[in-house]
């Protein structure tokens, strides 16, 4: 007969079965701990990062994964950058910003809608506040009757794209369509394409974390500021000191292509199309570089480009002249925010720590395109 | 609790110590020559750094034994170039001129001499990680009358105009990354196989190249601007130079050979060419047209082969006779 395992198991010196038994222990009890920290500590962190925050997203989420940048489909977050009053952004099930998310499952027709990047989405407003929003309540029968079809990142090389992505089989006919040409911004994205070959994938939990968690929010905003390129300087387009003139001007004319390319798609049939030109905030008023003084670690460096600053915004008058005659003998309307900014304060008009215009701008913007069609222009 | 995770903490530091000296070991006793090529050294031109001078180096790539020999100038040797002709022709080009991954009989330069035999001297200019604005500034340097032919990569060298100075630095005789790691490791670790042998795993493991800016579409604006830009670099070496000069393209391995377009992010349907390099030759119809497409280009990599080297003299060959003639005819 052979003996129970018990009696065999007894048979270890008990010298020996403690010095077994002890790591073992102590093994378990630092998992057991481990594990209560990994679940609690995330728990904490968001609760903390929640509270700093106020409950309002520290960023607006956008996904490459479709190929250009989109915010996620039926998403509707509040949420505040830089400590600014918090907005709310919903999308409808195709990623295009809305005025509620009850119009998230319905497509538009005979509305305004908008294609271009943060600049046109009204980064840091309200749906209503903004340009797209203003015109259709003037005359599209109400400020909800408004799409605007852009993201963080945006240029005009994605317009087809995203169009594509938007409605495969071609867009519903609207009262207006405009595309929003952010000059500096766009001719910068178009060309720092060249160094961004591997786009950003996201695995659907880190997409679900982007968002739901706030602390993961966090952790890419100091990712983003981490890998911001130490020696570029805030507030100036790069493509002033990377390129020369005759390269910005077919940078230029590349932009006005791909503009063209995308509005001029037999499936996108609007009464009228527009482009609108936004300017750098330098361009309007070179004291607008001011704002961006924080940025710089050494005093010198921000003299250095601050005293450039007129001749930049010249340079950069001369290129949105140039995009906008192209634009023009192309058959569109084209309506450009510095020519018709005299006599308002640039404060007013941009935000005190971006590019990005205000809610006064866009109802300025809003009232110029509405005169721009009225006129016949 | 500390002194028991600090103990073994020293203790894994010191295994991983003892299996990296084990694989040095092990990898040294394997491979008789190293697996890097390690014959750069800083230079004040516009890439920062030239081939050294006078060296005699061999090493393993890709499983093969090649022999890179420099001459007393710092240019890779042209097996049978006639030191005492008159007429000159200089290649000018990156890592495909120099023969990358190939023995000094097989490159490019080499298969020219061969080819043209002993009435002119063939002279390699070629560099790896050189571009069009390195090209530019060698072809202002060149001797009157010498005959130029640059020979550029279809698959970076729209890229490499972008910036003015290469994405690589010299340390220690290595073509290193100008991030940290590059500046900082100390020679030995450098030259060591089990580092080499860690980066060729890393690449076999994520093998993926950026897709030509002339072919992907999203960066087809600022190929355009680049393509400006080379265009005039040219224009102006030309300027200040009259030599005669032959413009060729190697095409890109993936517009030759579709199987490899998933060796390239972004993953294209197929490869068309949205924005092109100025070119006086036609070495893509060649290309196309060989009867043996898969031979023409390194295993694994978009570097011609001895067999695509040959192509490439061959396609040149006749043009550069022919400014040989109409030099002689002059």
């Amino acid at each position: 007969m052979s003996a129970p395992s018990t009696v065999r198991s007894t048979a270890v010196p008990e010298g020996r079965h403690d010095r077994l038994a002890q790591p073992r222990l102590s093994i378990a009890a630092i998992l057991r701990r481990a594990a209560v920290v990994l679940l609690l500590l995330p728990i904490f962190l968001e609760f903390a990062s929640r509270t700093i925050h106020a409950w309002n997203a520290p960023l607006l989420p956008y996904f490459f994964d479709a190929g250009p940048p989109l915010i996620p489909p039926g998403i509707h977050i509040k949420a505040s950058f830089a400590r600014k009053p918090a907005n709310e952004y919903a999308t409808d099930l195709w990623s295009a910003r809305i005025d509620a998310p009850s119009l998230a499952h319905t497509r538009m027709r005979s509305g305004v809608f908008v294609l271009g990047d943060s600049q046109v989405l009204g980064y840091m407003l309200d749906f209503r506040q903004t340009f797209a929003s203003l015109l259709a309540n003037r005359m599209a029968g109400g400020p909800a009757n408004a799409r605007i079809l852009a993201a963080p990142a945006v240029h005009p090389g994605h317009f087809e794209a995203m169009l594509k992505e938007y409605a495969p089989r071609g867009l519903e006919p609207q009262k207006l369509i405009i595309a929003g040409f952010n000059l500096g911004n766009d001719l910068d994205e178009m060309y720092s394409e060249l160094f961004r070959w591997r786009k950003e994938r996201s695995s659907i939990f880190s997409r679900w974390l982007l968002l739901h968690s706030f602390v993961f929010m966090d952790f890419r905003l100091l990712q983003n500021h981490w890998l911001q390129p130490g020696n570029e300087p805030v507030g100036v387009n790069p493509i002033l000191y990377m390129l020369s003139p005759d390269e910005r001007i077919i940078l230029t004319r590349e932009a006005v292509r791909k503009i063209d390319g995308a509005l001029a798609d037999p499936r996108l049939s609007a009464e009228r199309k527009v482009v609108v030109i936004t300017p750098s905030d330098y361009q309007v008023d070179p004291a607008q570089f001011e704002k961006y003084r924080k940025y710089y670690r050494e005093e010198s460096d921000f003299e250095r480009w601050d005293q450039q600053m007129p001749a930049f915004a010249s340079m950069m008058s001369a290129l949105e002249g140039y995009a906008a005659s192209q634009l023009t003998s192309r058959g569109y309307t084209v309506v450009r925010f510095s020519r018709f900014t005299a006599g308002h304060a640039s404060a007013e008009l941009f935000d005190d720590s971006s590019h990005h215009l205000t809610a006064y701008g866009h109802r300025l913007l809003a009232d110029e395109i509405a005169h721009a069609l009225e006129s016949g222009r | 609790m500390i002194r028991t995770v600090v103990r073994r903490l020293a203790f894994a530091l010191g295994f991983v110590l003892l299996l990296t000296l084990c694989s040095e070991v092990a990898l040294r006793a394997f491979y008789p020559h190293p697996l890097v090529e390690r014959y750069f050294r800083p230079a004040r031109n516009s890439a920062g750094y030239r081939l050294s001078r006078n060296e005699k180096y061999q090493f393993f790539h890709n499983g093969r034994l090649i022999n890179v020999e420099t001459d007393d100038t710092g240019h890779r040797v042209v097996p049978g170039a006639p030191s005492d002709a008159t007429c000159q022709i200089f290649v000018i080009g990156d890592s495909q001129v120099f023969g990358w991954g190939l023995t000094n009989e097989e490159t490019i330069p080499a298969r020219i001499q061969q080819k043209l035999g002993s009435k002119c001297r063939v002279i390699n200019l070629g560099v790896p990680g050189y571009g069009p604005i390195a090209y530019a500034e060698q072809m202002r340097y060149l001797p009157q009358g010498a005959i130029a032919v640059v020979v550029q990569t279809e698959a970076n060298d729209l890229q490499d105009a972008a910036i003015v100075h290469s994405a690589m630095t010299s340390r220690c005789g290595y073509l290193v990354s100008p991030a940290f790691f590059g500046q900082h490791l100390p020679c030995f670790v450098l030259s060591s196989y089990s580092l080499a042998k860690a980066i060729e795993i890393k690449v076999s493991i994520d093998p993926t190249l950026p897709t030509p800016v002339g072919f992907n579409p999203d960066t087809e604006a600022a190929a355009r601007v680049l393509q400006y830009r080379v265009r005039n670099l040219y224009a102006e070496a030309l300027n200040a130079q009259s030599n005669p000069t032959i413009f060729a393209v190697i095409p890109w391995d993936a517009a030759i050979q579709a199987a490899r377009l998933t060796n390239y992010e972004p993953l294209l349907k197929y490869p068309k060419r949205l924005v092109d390099l100025p070119e006086t030759s036609n070495l893509d119809a060649a290309f196309r047209s060989y009867s043996k497409p898969d031979e023409l280009f390194q295993a694994n990599d978009s570097h011609v082969s001895p067999v695509g080297a040959d192509l490439v003299a061959r396609v040149l060959e006749p043009q550069i006779a022919d400014l040989i003639a109409q030099r002689t005819t002059r």
